[in-house]
């Protein structure tokens, strides 16, 4: 069952997992300037928005990302959708073109509202689940670790950061086998963890987060004295393991991203000046 | 003990614990002030030495102090000052100071009894290189070392697994192999096998074995419940609150049962039969496995 949510690594080797991480991490950064852009006139943002849609869907292909995770958050964002929508409806707008439901005046512009921000929430999560099911935490971290770099200029230990993330990231199937554990043990002391009110439900929850956290702290002891006899020292110098080798496609799909990034605020901002759309009709007459 | 890798030092040879491996010297050790006041200590006043290539085995039942012991030896704990100009704890002659003793720490490899909580890397080779990066090690020659370290302990196959995917004994032995392949003196397993089913448990004794034929040099001092491993090893340290009962060879400390029976351990199988077969008159001393027992048994 876990095997299929959204956004688990799954180590395949598509040309998406190949690509380097610190490329997939400023994918995403420039996705989402461009996804949360508005340019100007509304076919223009739907055309954008289907391309980078397009575009995403291909990427999910190429790197074997499975839809049913989408589709789940799709099902999921439902009940958020028509709340945004009533939002919108009810809060009262500028003006602009409006139909009749029986004396309500609906504003076309309140439903593309809600339809750009359901749709930006639908392509971010696309983007998400594609880094991180085709980037190894490892190589995410690395990624992170070096896109921060000039961090450590002014002190701040993106070392000791991104070692605590690798740690945290490995650490989550060990803890996720404790709670297992440990809700089977409670269960079998009659703690129910499904039923009952809130009250009852709180207790038993208690009852699994303390040996949990117990656990854990356990662990991160035995950890930091296994990690010490090992020789790490947060402060050292280290050198590192996993070396990505840049090749030349990381190059080119570096210079797209930077392209879209550019290129989507130079649109938004011209967008909100010029009609590029209907400028574009006109162009036919 | 906080780090001070900033000062290079160099080793001073204390003439005194020349030409040993370990050599403990009146060391006492507590967690806890109140305990002290009691004189109550975790670990009270312990003296051995151990030599260069041998393989030690310390014995003791639940709360003994074993642990402390091995964490004393690696310099995670300090042991607390006493009287005593010589009291301390002595690596290859050198003794260990707040100064020194991250280097010291190098020649020492440790494996826990728990193979979840020492696996630090997220696949079977960053958890191998985990110790290399520390060290320095340049990323080509890394590749190189972890090829040959996963191969001697059987886990070349599993190189790029992740933790939740490998056995406790196989997790175990990605463990002997982090800890090996920085080229460690000395390795200290504390119950590295009581977490782990008779075949993990099989598997890890006969990897000590193979590294100590392929390497002599090796100092090998191993904590342990398992009575029968303890038999099989040079020399046994027998641990009881805090305080050493009993250290000699296996034979010597196997046949004092008085002592062990006291203290609620085990007596080996070996020793109990040679017991009981001395009373039919029967002697099988200087036999020490069992199919050359069964030949003599069946004559
Ligand atoms: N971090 C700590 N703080 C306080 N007391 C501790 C700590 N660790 C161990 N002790 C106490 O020190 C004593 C010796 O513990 P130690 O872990 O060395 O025993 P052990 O011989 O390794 O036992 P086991 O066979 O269970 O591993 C125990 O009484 C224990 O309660
Ligand atoms: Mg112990």
């Amino acid at each position: 069952m876990r095997n299929f949510a959204m956004g688990r690594y799954r180590p395949y080797n598509t040309p998406m997992h190949r690509l380097d991480a610190r490329v997939k991490i400023i994918a995403l950064v420039s996705l989402m300037v461009a996804v949360f852009l508005g340019y100007g006139s509304v076919p223009l943002n739907f055309i954008i928005y289907g391309l980078i849609f397009l575009g995403l869907v291909v990427a999910m292909i190429i790197g074997k990302v499975s839809f049913l995770g989408v589709l789940r958050a799709i099902k999921a964002m439902w009940f958020m959708m028509i709340f945004i929508l009533l939002f919108n409806v009810l809060i009262p707008t500028k003006g602009g073109d409006y139909f009749l439901i029986g004396d309500f005046k609906v504003y076309y512009s309140s439903i593309y509202n809600t339809l750009y921000i359901v749709f930006r929430l639908f392509l971010m999560l696309m983007i998400t689940s594609i880094l991180t099911a085709t980037t190894s935490p490892m190589d995410m971290t690395f990624g992170l670790e070096f896109l921060l770099t000039p961090l450590k200029w002014i002190k701040v230990p993106v070392s000791s950061f991104a070692m605590i993330l690798a740690l945290a990231l490995r650490f989550i199937p060990t803890l996720t086998e404790d709670t297992e554990r440990l809700m089977r043990a409670q269960a079998s002391r009659g703690v129910d963890f499904k039923e009952g009110k809130l009250k009852e439900k709180i207790k038993s929850i208690t009852s699994l987060i303390i040996p949990l956290f117990s656990s854990a702290l356990m662990r991160s002891g035995d950890l930091a004295i296994a990690m010490e006899c090992r020789g790490y020292d947060p402060k050292a110098k280290r050198t590192k393991f996993r070396r990505k080798n840049w090749r030349i496609s990381d190059t080119l799909w570096l210079l797209f991203f930077l392209v879209i990034f550019g290129g989507s605020i130079a649109l938004a901002v011209l967008g909100g000046k010029y009609d590029f759309f209907q400028m574009f009709l006109d162009l036919f007459k | 003990m906080k780090k001070n890798s900033k000062k290079k030092d160099v080793p001073v040879i204390d003439d005194f614990a020349k030409g040993t491996a370990v050599k403990f010297e009146h060391v006492f050790f507590y967690y806890d002030e109140s305990e002290k006041a009691n004189g109550n200590y975790t670990v009270s006043d312990i003296s051995f030495t151990i030599n260069p290539g041998s393989y030690v085995t310390i014995i003791g039942h639940n709360g003994s102090g074993k642990s402390t012991l091995a964490k004393l030896l690696c310099g995670i704990l300090e042991p607390c000052a006493t009287s005593v100009k010589e009291s301390g704890i002595y690596i290859f002659g050198e003794k260990m100071t707040y100064e020194n003793y991250s280097r010291i720490q190098h020649q020492i490899g440790m494996v826990f009894q728990n193979p979840d909580n020492q696996f630090i890397g997220a696949t079977v080779k960053d958890d191998i290189a985990f110790g290399l990066e520390n060290d320095c090690v340049p990323a080509s020659e890394m590749e190189k070392l972890i090829e040959e370290y996963s191969t001697k302990v059987g886990m070349h196959e599993f190189l790029d697994r992740e933790p939740s995917a490998l056995s406790g004994g196989q997790k175990q032995r990605v463990a002997i192999a982090g800890t090996l392949v920085r080229h460690p003196k000395i390795l200290v397993l504390d119950e590295a096998t009581s977490m782990l089913d008779p075949k993990g448990k099989r598997e890890i004794t006969r990897l000590i074995k193979m590294m100590r034929e392929e390497n002599p040099e090796l100092t090998i001092i191993s904590i342990t419940h398992d009575i029968e491993e303890a038999y099989q090893s040079d020399e046994v340290i027998v641990l009881n609150h805090g305080k050493i009962v009993k250290i000699g060879s296996p034979k010597e400390v196997f046949a004092d049962f008085e002592t062990l029976k006291n203290i609620k351990l085990d007596i080996p199988f070996f020793q109990r039969l040679q017991d009981e077969l001395q009373k039919y008159g029967i002697d099988i001393t200087g036999v020490d496995d069992i199919s050359s027992l069964v030949r003599l048994l069946c004559r």
